[in-house]
């Protein structure tokens, strides 16, 4: 008995044989195979808020992550090391919606994003206690720093700062500190929770040294902001609000909170924030 | 008084003596090498020093698996004549240690040079390549998607797309500025001004930052092996230098070779010297070295302890342990009867097409090409002045060089402590040719 393969048979086979073994070294180096399929949320690396080296992101990250399951959206956060680029996404490859806070946005721009308020945190000055022995508090008078260079996190700093005469050092939070220990800056702006988590983790043995100015404060928001240039960002900005209030009422935005911090007045979800 | 001069004078003679058949030292023409022509090394080397071009360096040549030349010259530091074991910073020498360290991983099956390195660390997920726009455009960049991971062998080739910040000023343009001013921001340096970080936090950061060109596609000197020593953490589970001590150093007895001298080692250590190549020697003092986006920090070489182990540029060692490296690579992998290599990686580490059609004309010019660790002679086809095709070497920035030469068995080593690197490239070569015409065989 003669069994004759059809060539379309012949055909399939030696397909499949060549796929196994394209298979066998290709996957290694694809980038399709780390590429995700939820809508990426571009943020600026913020420890301890938000940063790939926190445990589950931080609270910012926790907080996000839960809104979006409960709004049935598929989002990941992808954390950048530098404002610019998640500037970069949001602008100009119309990404779903970005973290951010300290971000400009000219009122075109405004336009078309969705800003929804995620958390409020209070921004302190900071000296170095070992330069100022007998402490360093803010003055009344913002004039009385003229001369003194400020260390900042961000590229906003209020025109005030600077009609007083006050130079300002741009950096990372870290570098900054740094600088602050070197003597190149006389103070710096950040929050209790970035320098405590900085400082155990890079500069232990200064621990104690990062003292604030006083009481002297400003509070800063961080928001997702939606793109109504990316074909869901209005949807998904809705149903992420409708979540985030439930979240709010039931208590669970207070729980995820609390896990990732130990203090609500340095971190709390200030609805009377919003931004812009 | 007599009796104990001539009792320190025999002392002294035994020692060096012991020291000079631990290290299996010949005349060169047991050798195949000139004593005569040799003899150019000392009034080169001399002639440097007088000149107050350089403060002080070592010289050895070895050939056949024995040291035929090992000279000290000028001071270590100010008052300190230069000796055989002094100990240098030995920078950019470090990465064929590193590539060994990765080579033995590989062979021990726990890597793939074909790998992508985000496999073992995450951070270098779903990269992106700078593309700088036209002036005027919306945005100054934009970001492309990699066509495929950067792999192990991008690292060992330098073909990442990874660069170093100190070129920017030796090949500026609009993409590397872009990219050299995003390090700056993300607090990436090239590691010569040690930062107070572990290199681990580096790298992570390091592996978010836009690549300055598709993987595989640019030959590049850049901060790989600083990727490569933080890799061998992540895949051996112990930190860098005691990776590097336990399966590189012990074994090949380099017995002065470290990331952080013992305290007992620091008097060894040799001061760097400010050069301006016209008589004007100065040494360095506690303070960084800064010129444009290069930063050196000698003092850095005097910390007992430290978390920053850069498998690019935190090695310290001596011409004679430096010689036991290479001499294990001359011979196929091992050394003394002890293997670390097996034949075949040193041939793959030195073979002259992991880079494509891209050349590695940072220390040198067209002709070379990069292996995994080190610059290859390809052909004799462009300016070259020195040396067989098949020579590997590579050098550190504070001007310290190292040549193989398989064809005649030979080995070249030069160290001095001298700034800026690029009044050297002259010397270094001329130190090549004159040790390729001592062979008189």
């Amino acid at each position: 008995m003669r069994h004759i393969i059809p060539p379309a048979f012949l055909t399939f086979t030696m397909l499949l044989l060549l796929q196994t073994s394209a298979w066998a070294t290709g996957p290694r180096v694809t980038t399709a195979l780390f590429t995700p399929d939820a809508h990426a949320i571009h943020a600026h690396d913020f420890p301890p808020y938000l940063s790939n080296e926190v445990v589950d992101g931080g609270p910012i990250s926790a907080i996000t992550t839960e809104a979006f399951r409960r709004s049935n959206l598929q989002a990941s956060i992808q954390v950048e090391p530098l404002r610019g680029i998640v500037r970069y996404y949001l602008t100009q490859e119309h990404a779903f919606a970005i973290i951010e806070h300290h971000m400009q946005f000219s009122e075109a721009e405004k336009k078309q994003l969705i800003f929804i308020p995620l958390m409020t945190i209070t921004e302190h000055y900071f000296y170095y206690k070992p330069h100022h022995p007998d402490g360093f508090n803010w003055p009344n008078d913002i004039h009385e720093l003229k001369g003194r260079t400020l260390g900042y996190h961000a590229s906003d700093a209020p025109p005030l700062w600077q009609k007083a005469g006050i130079r300002i050092q741009y950096g990372r939070t870290i570098d900054m500190m740094k600088q602050l220990k070197n003597g190149d800056v006389d103070f710096i702006k950040a929050s209790k929770p970035s320098i405590q988590w900085l400082s155990a983790h890079y500069m232990p043995d200064d621990q104690a040294n990062f003292v604030t100015m006083g009481d002297h404060h400003d509070d800063e928001v961080i928001q997702i902001v939606f793109n109504r240039n990316h074909p869901q960002g209005a949807s998904a900005a809705a149903a992420f609000q409708k979540a985030l209030d439930a979240m709010h009422n039931d208590g669970t935005y207070q729980r995820l909170l609390q896990q990732h911090t130990r203090s609500t007045t340095e971190v709390r979800h200030d609805l009377a924030h919003v931004a812009p | 008084m007599r009796h104990w001069i001539y009792i320190v004078t025999f002392l002294m003679g035994a020692t060096t003596a012991a020291i000079a058949s631990e290290q299996n030292i010949v005349a060169p023409e047991q050798v195949g090498l000139s004593s005569e022509r040799l003899g150019n090394l000392d009034r080169l080397m001399n002639s440097y020093v007088e000149q107050q071009k350089i403060g002080g360096a070592v010289t050895l040549v070895a050939r056949h698996g024995k040291i035929a030349y090992f000279k000290a010259v000028g001071l270590a530091d100010v008052g300190k004549p230069m000796q055989q074991d002094t100990i240098f910073r030995v920078v950019s020498m470090t990465k064929p240690v590193t590539s060994t360290a990765i080579m033995l991983l590989y062979e021990e099956g726990k890597l793939l040079l074909s790998d992508p390195v985000s496999k073992y660390i995450p951070a270098f997920r779903n990269q992106k390549v700078l593309v700088a726009q036209p002036e005027g455009a919306p945005f100054p960049y934009k970001l492309e998607p990699v066509k495929r991971e950067v792999q192990i062998r991008d690292l060992l080739a330098h073909t990442s797309g990874i660069l170093y910040l100190f070129l920017n000023d030796v090949y500026p343009n609009p993409t590397r500025n872009m990219i050299i001013e995003m390090y700056k921001e993300a607090g990436i340096t090239d590691g010569f001004c040690r930062p107070d970080e572990s290199i681990g936090d580096m790298v992570k950061r390091l592996g978010r930052l836009p690549l300055y060109a598709q993987p595989g596609e640019v030959w590049d000197y850049g901060l790989n092996s600083d990727v490569l020593g933080y890799l061998v953490e992540v895949v051996s589970g112990m930190t860098f230098d005691a990776f590097v001590q336990q399966r590189i150093f012990k074994p090949l007895k380099m017995k002065d070779s470290y990331f952080y001298l013992p305290k007992e080692k620091l008097p060894r250590l040799a001061a760097v010297w400010k050069s301006d190549w016209h008589g004007n020697l100065i040494r360095a003092d506690q303070h960084p070295i800064i010129s444009g986006d290069l930063c050196l920090n000698p003092s850095d070489a005097e910390a007992l302890s430290g978390a920053y182990l850069s498998g690019g540029a935190s090695m310290l060692s001596t011409p004679y342990d430096y010689f036991r490296f290479a001499q294990m690579f001359l011979n196929g992998g091992q050394l003394d009867g002890v293997r670390l290599l097996s034949r075949k990686s040193v041939e793959l580490m030195t073979a002259t097409n992991h880079s494509g059609k891209q050349d590695a004309v940072f220390l040198h010019s067209h002709g070379w090409k990069f292996g995994l660790g080190f610059a290859i002679q390809q052909d004799r086809e462009h300016a070259v002045d020195s040396g067989s095709i098949g020579s590997y070497e590579w050098a550190g920035i504070y001007s310290t060089r190292f040549s193989i030469d398989p064809k005649e068995e030979k080995i070249t080593i030069f160290m001095s402590q001298t700034t800026p690197f690029s009044h050297h490239f002259e010397l270094w070569d001329k130190i090549l040719v004159q040790s390729a015409s001592a062979i008189a065989d």
